[in-house]
């Protein structure tokens, strides 16, 4: 005799035959009710969020029965609807008594509403939204819309009136309806049997979902995830209820209609089935946040329903390490981490975990304290850019911010890929708009990722640790993460010993809005150098052997040597860059810039101003700086403060003593400052108005001139985009390095003229066949193009006259010897310091051929011989009249009565009437 | 003797069920109109000082321009979801169906059609009071 073991494979199919719909729906609502009355016990209906959230964190048993409740409700619905459909295929609608099929078709409203309500009761954002949508809802329905709306959901927060229709008004209903059905109360035994065995090992391995309210993603339950798509479109939402309502109809009068009518309603009930659930399909994986389209992929896996994660329930979770007070709570979230972490010291008040708990930054699991589970997806370093909407820029936090932080250049550097693509010749513009997430495989691209682009908040910070100068990137980390001494032992002891029996490094960092000038150094060490500039330090072609014990000199993390020059006034008055650079400047305004100068809005003359200019109030601010000027205590000093001439918004850290008087506070020193207003003589305008306080005022500029570029296959290069190793680089072999004050160039949009510090940007070579697809007939590229510079070494003492008048540096001939030579016809002379580029003809670092004749290939396209389409040398006439002032200050002090009258009186009139002696020179 | 007109016991007890059911209906409207009037008032104290911009809190939303507060109902005029964040362009945007509105409290993306509710307020002691 065969001897059968388990279930054999007729009974299965028996199982899983149509027939049986029916039995399994009956078995889960009956499973799903018992289960019900034993989670009543834990559940505790006033505060719903938190006692699901201490069940889940401390008794698996009940999250186990939790489970059983959830996942016998899901089969109940899915189970009613097929037992539905195979009623439907059979005609099975002719078999049962019209006024039977009619509480049949009513009560798939209630199975509906049993649903709904027992997703409301779990109380998280998606539920609390959930219960408003349905009451709007239900309320438009004509005449007894708000009784009905009122009478089933209430109008409070309080959930007892939901609870109530939950676990009685209509279980009870459906009890009644499925007796009268089906003449029994859990259906068949082994249907229930193995129905019952099916849903409690799915509710072993999966857990019922419970938000923790960290994001704007609103999502219905599954089944009206459909609906929610279709609300979305509907202006008028009382059509849902019409559309609902025929569908019902159509249900409802199946029994009166038959041949083809009766198969024409089937149809399109089962149309409207298939539409309804590609509306489930769009709006669980085609929409985000704030029901905005994304694609499945952009989510980062969060459209899988959190019921499918997997996370088998454990009965072996110890729990006597609670803390006597019980869970937890944060913000009415049970917050599981802070068990086992509740010692974690060093955060700035606003970042506690008492107010913000451990998940929103880090993610994680809150409701449980099984380590590898509450570490599952967890963020170890919450800030970077790729997941700070989900950390920082969560509803509560900082949304707006992390959103325009992808707009900074700081994040895009669109003005550093332009121009090195426009030096390969791959992009005819300096005035496009680019995004370091949008790099190519080619030449220019591939440079940028070899030697530049690891300069951008979208770089990854992946290790702990404080912020240095070998940082770069790192999201909202790499400004606001500050280190305190404790939390730098705690780190280094961490690191050293860290092991499982180690909660922590026991002292974590703290985010503030405090963000000293090393943050800034990382990056801006580099290029311009307005980091190391500011402080006073120029960067040498010397290796930290040569220097050592030399004083004078500093070697960086990166080994590079630098030398002391003089740092800028304001820095040696003790300001740091955020004391002038606000958050949105740094962190952007919500727009694409294209360069530097185009996003900085802070100007000299907004804070040394001669009138006083545009002031706000300090509680009239907007939110962000109302915000920064409380976490600062300084909303209570109430006063009018200065705003930025260029953008309007206000300098927080400014403050009217009276309408003579400002004074600034540095942001992170406390120390004061008061305004000074600048000189007479840079505000009295006349021949000098267009030339800006830092062409002046800045005392040297840093420069680099002869790079040349090569591409070397065989050489270990690195990918900044992607922070690996490769076979193969681009190598930047430097010229020579120097610090000297920069030449002068002119903004000229057509409209307003500005003069501004210069330095020779890009004067290199590229060698652009070496690399692999630039192809053997490349030319040699050459370029010779300066750059606007705001090198950050500003001086009290304005430049002296002839330090522009009659400096070859400042005209933009470059290093050498400008003299004004011979007698009654006298000349200017230049002897350049450098040979001539074989490539131009020019020395090497000059920017303009010396010589007046009309040189119409170099001058006639005068915007070309910059990095910016706006940016200019000088002049031929400029230069000849600059160069005729400098004439006059061969022979006359530049505090002589006659050249202060050139700077008030029309020079032109002033030239006709000169001395006998005076001889003007000759401009040939 | 004149023969009394009976009503059939069937007939009077549906008669009967059919009254009381208007009774017991009448008995739900009244207690839901009572219910809905004796609902614990939802005043609301903030500070005034709220900064220029938008502040979200809870039920209401307030906007600060130019030293004028208006303040909005939280709930998005098309199904009621509670409105509590901004959107790219700096709209109000409803989570749950993506209607967004300007700060003036106008719909500017559906599905929302009509105005954010404005709220009446009084300032006393630097205090916005909302009932």
């Amino acid at each position: 005799m065969k001897k059968t073991v388990g279930l054999r494979l007729t009974e299965i199919k028996t199982f899983f035959r149509e027939n049986t719909f029916g039995a399994i729906a009956l078995a889960a609502f009956f499973i799903a009710v018992v289960s019900g009355i034993f989670l009543a016990i834990p559940y505790d209906v006033k505060a719903a969020y938190q006692s699901l959230g201490a069940m889940l964190i401390l008794n698996p048993y009940a999250v186990f029965i939790r489970n059983i409740h959830y996942w016998s409700a899901q089969f109940f619905l899915v189970f009613t609807f097929l037992h539905i459909w195979d009623h439907l295929k059979r005609s099975g609608e002719k078999k049962v008594k019209y006024g039977v099929w009619l509480r049949l078709t009513v009560s798939v409203l209630v199975a509906l509403f049993v649903m709904i309500t027992g997703f409301i009761l779990k109380a998280d954002n998606d539920a609390t939204q959930a219960r408003q949508i349905m009451q709007s809802l239900i309320s438009q329905i004509p005449l007894a819309g708000n009784l009905l709306a009122f009478s089933l959901f209430g109008n409070g927060n309080g959930l007892q009136l939901i609870y109530v229709h939950h676990i009685a008004t209509a279980t009870i209903f459906l009890f009644i309806i499925i007796i009268e059905h089906s003449g029994t109360i859990y259906g068949k035994t082994k249907t229930f049997i193995y129905t019952l065995l099916t849903i409690l090992a799915i509710s072993w391995l999966f857990g019922a979902p419970l938000g923790e309210n960290l994001n704007n993603i609103m999502r219905g339950p599954w089944y009206f995830v459909g609906l929610q798509e279709i609300l979305h479109w509907l202006p008028l939402p009382g059509l849902s209820l019409v559309i609902m309502f025929l569908f019902l109809l159509m249900l409802g009068v199946l029994p009166y209609v038959s041949g083809n009518y009766s198969k024409i309603l089937k149809k399109t009930i089962l149309f409207g089935f298939y539409l309804y659930l590609g509306f489930t399909v769009v709006g669980w994986f085609f929409r985000g946040e704030n029901q905005q389209w994304r694609t499945p992929w952009d989510g980062g896996g969060d459209y899988l329903p959190e019921a499918f994660s997997f996370r088998p329930v454990s009965f072996g979770e110890r729990i006597e390490e609670l803390p006597a007070q019980g869970v937890p709570v944060v913000n009415g979230r049970a917050e599981g981490c802070m068990i086992c972490h509740d010692d974690m010291k060093g955060f700035s008040p606003s970042h506690d975990p008492q107010a913000l708990g451990c998940v929103s930054c880090h993610g994680g699991n809150s409701f449980t304290i099984d380590k590898n589970r509450a570490h599952k997806n967890m963020r170890l370093i919450p800030g970077n850019l790729t997941d700070a909407g989900k950390s920082c820029g969560t509803a509560a936090c900082h949304p707006e911010v992390t959103r325009r932080i992808n707009t900074t250049l700081m994040t895009t550097i669109s003005g550093m890929i332009t121009v090195d693509r426009f030096v390969f010749g791959e992009c005819d513009s300096l005035s496009a708009l680019n995004n370091v997430h949008h790099l190519t495989n080619s030449a220019a691209d591939e440079h940028l990722k070899n030697l530049c682009v690891i300069c951008h908040l979208g770089n990854p910070k992946t290790a702990t640790g404080p912020v240095d100068e070998l940082s770069r990137g790192g999201g909202c980390n790499a400004c606001h993460l500050n280190y305190s001494d404790k939390a730098l032992a705690a780190h280094a002891g961490y690191s050293k010993f860290k092991g499982d029996s180690l909660p922590g490094p026991g002292v974590h960092p703290a985010l503030t809005l405090n963000i000293p000038d090393s943050r800034c150094f990382g990056c801006h060490s580099r290029s311009g150098r307005i980091s190391t500039n500011y402080e006073g330090w120029h960067e040498t072609q010397k290796t930290a052997e040569e220097v050592a014990g030399k004083p004078g000199y500093r070697l960086l993390q990166d080994d590079r040597v630098f030398v002391h020059v003089a740092d800028d006034v304001h820095h040696q008055a003790g300001l740091n860059c955020i004391d002038c650079h606000s958050g949105y400047e740094t962190m952007g305004d919500g727009n694409f810039y294209r360069h530097e100068e185009q996003q900085v809005q802070i100007r000299c003359e907004d804070c040394h101003f001669d009138e006083l200019p545009q002031t706000v109030s300090s509680d009239a601010v907007d939110g962000e700086s109302g915000k920064i000027l409380k976490l600062r205590h300084w909303d209570t000093l109430s006063g009018r403060m200065l705003t930025v001439g260029k953008s309007g918004w206000p300098l927080v850290n400014t403050f009217l003593v009276d309408d003579d008087s400002v004074i600034l506070t540095g942001k992170n020193t406390g120390k004061v400052f008061q305004l000074v207003p600048p000189s007479e003589k840079c505000t009295r305008g006349g021949p000098h108005k267009d030339v800006s306080c830092s062409a002046c005022h800045t005392a040297w500029a840093p420069r680099c001139i002869g790079c040349h570029n090569v591409y070397e296959p065989e050489t270990q290069g690195y990918d900044m985009l992607t922070n690996r190793f490769k076979k193969g680089t681009w190598v930047e072999y430097t010229g020579e390095y120097a610090a000297l004050p920069p030449a002068l160039g002119v903004f000229d949009d057509g409209k307003q003229k500005s003069v501004q510090p210069a330095i020779p940007g890009m004067i290199l070579t590229i060698d652009l066949k070496s690399y692999p697809e630039g192809g053997d007939e490349e030319p040699l590229l050459f370029h010779r193009l300066y750059a606007p510079a705001a090198p950050h070494t500003i001086m009290k003492k304005g430049r002296s006259c002839k330090s522009c008048h009659n400096d070859p540096l400042a005209l933009g001939y470059g290093e050498g010897v400008l003299q004004l030579a011979g007698h009654g016809k006298p000349a200017w002379t230049f002897v350049s310091k450098y040979a001539d580029n074989p490539n131009d003809g020019l020395p090497e670092d000059a920017w303009v051929p010396f010589g007046f004749a009309e040189n119409k290939t170099f001058y006639n396209n005068v915007f070309s011989h910059s990095t910016r389409p706006d940016f200019r040398p000088f002049t031929i006439e400029e230069q000849k009249r600059i160069l005729t002032v400098g004439a006059c200050l061969t022979c006359h002090d530049e505090n002589s009565a006659i050249m202060r009258r050139s700077l008030k009186e029309d020079f032109k009139t002033l030239l006709k009437n000169v001395d006998n002696q005076c001889v003007l020179p000759v401009f040939e | 003797m004149e023969e009394t007109k009976k009503i059939p016991r069937k007939i009077f007890l549906k008669y009967l069920w059919g009254a009381l059911s208007i009774l017991f209906f009448w008995l739900w409207v009244m207690l839901v109109k009572r219910a809905t009037r004796s609902g614990t008032p939802n005043r609301m104290v903030l500070p005034a000082d709220v900064p220029e911009g938008v502040s979200f809190f809870g039920r209401v939303i307030i906007v600060r321009r130019n030293d004028k507060l208006t303040v909005f109902s939280s709930r998005c005029t098309h199904l009621g979801c509670t409105i509590k964040s901004l959107n790219k362009e700096g709209n109000l945007v409803c989570p749950c169906h993506g209607s967004a509105f300007n700060i003036n409290g106008e719909p500017e993306n559906g599905p929302a059609t009509e105005n954010l509710q404005q709220l009446p307020f009084k300032l006393e002691n630097n205090k916005i009071i909302i009932d």
